[in-house]
């Protein structure tokens, strides 16, 4: 059974993107077949970070207005072979899609992989809607920074209304010094406002730059920071469980214990 | 035509003068306004009939309009002899020892709003608060954290068993009360109620209003050891107290 999991924030910029480039890359490495739709028509650029945007013929616009059928706009990735991209429109904004429109091209394509992974745009509007429509699984990308977060929740608060299961939470771009010396939100903080299942920490990672410029998401290479998370939480989604590593450097661990015990002092939420 | 006020028992409609139908309509109108619908469910309404006189259908028919609402019809006022005799033969009267509501017929059944329950009106008739006691008013239970963008609006008490976040609003008639962290928006007396209170396990709410009075959360960096407090107006401000116990 096709899983299709959407991948959104509702803050822009907190790497949705480059996430799901990144997990569709991942997950083909471990030899699913996986479908990665650009659902962020107007504002296209999932192709630019899996360096296909010269391959693109058709998009999912051709094919909802049946110009063009669905495996004319698939794009087979030349490195992966059982790695797809089904590209957005650049032309048009995200009035040219609705939800049932999106359900039913997803259900068309689960005919092809295994996994299909829906980049979302930011936002909570129409685009945003035509992601959620379809998925089994959500996942919610935040950076640990306070305005973030505060879009995560209003996330939730509308999966929740859509009547999904609650998303799993990816935080993403941590900085283990800041976070040490107090200046940076920690994943126990961002969890006590969102409260949901944590699925993946990535640490901020230089090589990301570098491979979106080029096209070369970091797990191909799987050993960069960045790289070796989203290898781990491809595992995970593959149902094994990958302990959570604490995410700085032998010196701070003393103080993070420290840290536990005053907030179970505390008492919990 | 027809007034609505607010006041600290619950919703007071005043009927003015003119034809029943232009009144019903106008009634209708104002109880169905977006923002006031789902702010009126649970209200407790006295109906002021001025100078009319109201038959025995016609209150019939108000009654109606009110359950389907979800308000429930606690006393009717007014000047005429038959007001008030219709008002003693219907259990409608302000100070009645036992008031009974007013049997009305079953309210047809309501489009169930995610997040919501409508309740069996039989049982809810059965637990319906007879005497307007202030201290034992009807309260809306949330059971779930309100997360940021969300509302949560009732004419009388709302308790949040769970936390209110930032971003996220709870209006209310009467009390609000959160068994966790507050840190969202919050006004409680809605209504115009200056006695109402706001509690919390941890109160740190972006925006605290009680009744007209208004209060922000003091500027702070370092997060406080939660301890439960209540803010209620004093000497026409809002302060905030240590919960201690008992009230």
């Amino acid at each position: 059974m096709t899983q299709v999991i959407t991948i959104t924030s509702g803050k822009g910029g907190v790497g949705k993107t480059t996430t799901t480039a990144n997990l569709g890359v991942a997950l083909a490495l471990r030899g699913k077949r996986v479908a990665c739709v650009d659902s962020d028509i107007g504002l296209r650029n999932l192709d630019v970070v899996l360096g296909l945007e010269n391959r693109i013929v058709y998009d999912i616009v051709d094919v909802v207005e049946g110009r063009a059928r669905l495996k004319q706009a698939l794009i087979k990735d030349k490195r992966l072979p059982d790695l797809m991209l089904l590209p957005a429109a650049q032309t048009r904004d995200k009035s040219a899609v609705n939800p049932t429109q999106m359900s039913r091209l997803i259900e068309e394509l689960k005919k092809e992989a295994d996994y299909i992974l829906i980049d979302s745009p930011a936002g909570i509007e129409q685009g945003f809607r035509n992601a959620l429509a379809p998925a089994n699984l959500i996942l919610l990308v935040t950076t640990p920074e306070v305005s973030a977060v505060r879009d995560a929740d209003r996330i939730i608060g509308m999966v929740e209304a859509a009547e999904k299961k609650p998303p799993r939470l990816i935080l993403n771009r941590i900085r283990p010094a800041l976070v040490r010396r107090g200046e940076m939100m920690d994943t126990a903080d961002v969890l006590e406002i969102l409260s949901i299942e944590l699925i993946g920490q990535v640490p901020e990672d230089e090589s990301i730059i570098t491979s979106t410029n080029r096209g070369q998401p970091v797990a191909f290479d799987g050993n960069t920071p960045a790289g070796v998370e989203y290898g781990r939480i491809a595992e995970r989604l593959l149902g094994k469980d990958v302990p959570f590593r604490v995410l700085n450097d032998g010196a701070g661990w003393m103080e993070r214990v420290r840290g536990l015990f005053r907030r179970d002092q505390r008492g919990a939420s | 035509m027809v007034a609505l006020r607010g006041t600290r028992d619950g919703l007071r409609i005043q009927l003015g003068e003119g034809e029943w139908a232009s009144v019903l309509s106008d009634l209708t109108t104002q109880l169905d306004r977006p923002q006031a619908k789902s702010f009126f469910r649970g209200a407790l309404v006295s109906i002021d009939a001025g100078r009319r006189v109201l038959s025995g259908a016609q209150i019939q028919t108000l009654g109606e309009l009110l359950t389907e609402r979800e308000m429930m019809l606690m006393v009717l006022t007014g000047s005429a002899a038959e007001t008030r005799a219709l008002a003693a033969e219907l259990n409608l009267l302000p100070a009645a020892p036992v008031p009974v509501p007013v049997p009305l017929p079953e309210p047809p059944p309501v489009e169930v709003e995610p997040l919501s329950e409508v309740p069996d009106p039989a049982i809810a008739r059965a637990f319906a608060v007879p005497r307007l006691d202030p201290t034992e008013m009807p309260a809306l239970l949330v059971r779930r954290t309100v997360r940021s963008g969300q509302v949560v609006r009732f004419a009388q008490h709302i308790v949040v068993y769970g936390d209110v976040n930032p971003g996220g609003e709870v209006i209310a008639g009467g009390d609000i009360i959160v068994w966790g962290k507050l840190r969202g928006a919050v006004h409680a007396g809605a209504f115009g109620d200056e006695q109402a209170v706001v509690g919390a396990l941890y109160l740190a709410p972006t925006r605290l209003r009680i009744g007209n009075l208004i209060a922000r959360a003091p500027d702070e960096k370092k997060k406080r050891t939660p301890s439960a407090e209540i803010a209620r107006i004093r000497n026409e401000r809002i302060v905030v107290e240590s919960w201690t116990g008992g009230k």
